[in-house]
């Protein structure tokens, strides 16, 4: 495996196996869950949309957004500053690496563990979706 | 563990000229140092603060140095650092790692990192492992490790690539005594055809195992040489003696004491001094500890 994949890959594993990783993904779940449920929705004066898939899925959209923009930042930021606190960047300097692979493969691994966040919600919604359309139908 | 002591090609050589780091205006971390290293132990002595630390970050191009050159086999490693890299292995005095990777998901991330090919990578990591005795340990994360496991981490990782030239900065603190004993055999196996570069403030850490002994004091170099050439230098200016607790204040105001041990009798001294320094006193040959001593003691204590 290339250099690269082994940041993005150590990075990864590093963060996501971190109890404030579990957290986020449960607090990704539940509002998740509070928008399908009903409990977290987008008015207009006297407006709302209609109870669709089409809707939940806009509804979702914009939930994933504001989170990932406010508190994502929190789960990805430091991942520099980690390694010169730790001193692995220390040996990091010593290596032949160049910045700019390093740094890449920094992003790439900020890139996804946000993009995981989104997976598991868009799979969340799925399964959702498919439970309240059955009860519906009932 | 022969093949570990065998660095592959020749044997290569490390010259250091005039070199220099200056923090601030009126502090500099080091001066005009002047060093040629070859293969062996190299024990850089010195107290904290002396320099040890920022000459070993330059050295492993981490720093660049404000005056002076350093040469790997001829090359100039300010100019090409990846000459130098490709065969360095760094272990930092603050080394830390990622505690929720294991051993060996952590090797294999810094093997990737210094170029490895990665099948080659992991035998290597397996005979580190061994090397190091963290086999059973290689699989749970790094976080729940003690000092002592976490540095031999930290030497394995630093002999991934089979370096030819090893630096440790100040390895054995923070480790408990049998495994400060286990940590030198292990760099003394290691050295062979490679320079291994050891910093340490504590003499009896290099005492045994360095062929070679840099003593360094506020970034300035006081002695190079081999032990015995260090030793020569206080040939007969030890002194020995019984004196009562009492006079002990008075003694080092006028001596530099290298040594004390309790008696029922008094307090037995060790003296640097070049005449016998009082009617009783003995003379005894010279420790390393004594010419360290010696050589980074303030001025005025000197006798």
């Amino acid at each position: 495996m290339s250099a690269l994949a082994q940041i993005i890959r150590a990075d990864l594993r590093e963060r996501t196996r971190r109890p404030s990783f579990l957290v986020m993904i449960g607090l990704v779940l539940f509002l998740g869950y509070l928008v399908n449920i009903g409990q977290i929705t987008l008015r207009l004066e006297r407006y709302r949309g209609v109870i669709n898939s089409a809707w939940v899925g806009s509804m979702m959209a914009l939930v994933v957004t504001f989170l990932l923009g406010w508190f994502g930042f929190y789960l990805v930021r430091g991942s520099i500053t980690r390694d010169e606190e730790t001193g692995v960047g220390q040996i990091l300097a010593t290596t032949p690496i160049s910045r700019s692979r390093y740094m890449l493969g920094k992003w790439l691994s900020n890139f996804l563990v946000l993009a995981l966040l989104v997976g598991i919600l868009l799979l969340a919604a799925v399964v959702w979706c498919m439970c309240c359309s059955g009860t519906s139908a009932r | 563990m022969r093949r570990w002591a065998e660095g592959p090609g020749p044997p290569m050589k490390l010259t250091i000229t005039a070199l220099s780091k200056q923090y601030r205006r009126d502090f500099w971390g080091l001066r005009d140092m002047d060093l040629e290293l070859g293969p062996g132990v190299i024990g850089l002595l010195g107290p904290n603060g002396a320099g040890k630390s920022t000459l070993l970050r330059i050295l492993a191009t981490i720093t660049r140095p404000t005056a002076g050159t350093i040469h790997w086999g001829g090359v100039d490693i300010a100019r090409a650092p990846d000459a130098l890299r490709l065969v360095l292995g760094y272990l930092p005095q603050d080394f830390g790692v990622y505690p929720n990777l294991s051993a060996i998901e952590f090797l294999d991330y810094l093997a990737a990192v210094k170029g490895l090919d990665a099948r080659a990578a992991r035998r290597r990591i397996d005979e580190l492992l061994d090397l190091v005795n963290l086999r059973d340990a290689a699989k749970r994360p790094l976080g729940g490790y003690s000092g002592g496991m976490r540095q031999r981490v930290g030497i394995a990782q630093a002999l991934l690539n089979d370096p030819q030239l090893l630096i440790v900065d100040e390895p054995t603190v923070g480790l408990d005594p049998e495994e400060r004993v286990r940590f030198r055999n292990l760099l003394a196996d290691l050295s062979g055809q490679r320079i291994v570069i050891l910093s340490t403030h504590i003499v009896s850490d290099v005492e045994a195992i360095a062929s070679e002994i840099v003593i360094i004091n506020k970034g300035r170099k006081l002695e190079h040489g081999v032990p015995e050439q260090l030793l020569a230098l206080l040939d007969g200016q030890i002194w020995e003696w019984v004196i009562p607790s009492a006079e002990l204040p008075a003694l080092k105001q006028r001596h530099l004491i290298s040594g004390m041990l309790r008696h029922r009798d008094g307090v037995q001294v060790r003296v640097v001094s070049a005449n016998s320094p009082a009617p009783g006193a003995q003379p005894t040959p010279p420790s390393l500890e004594d010419v360290y001593l010696h050589l980074v003691a303030p001025k005025e204590v000197r006798v």
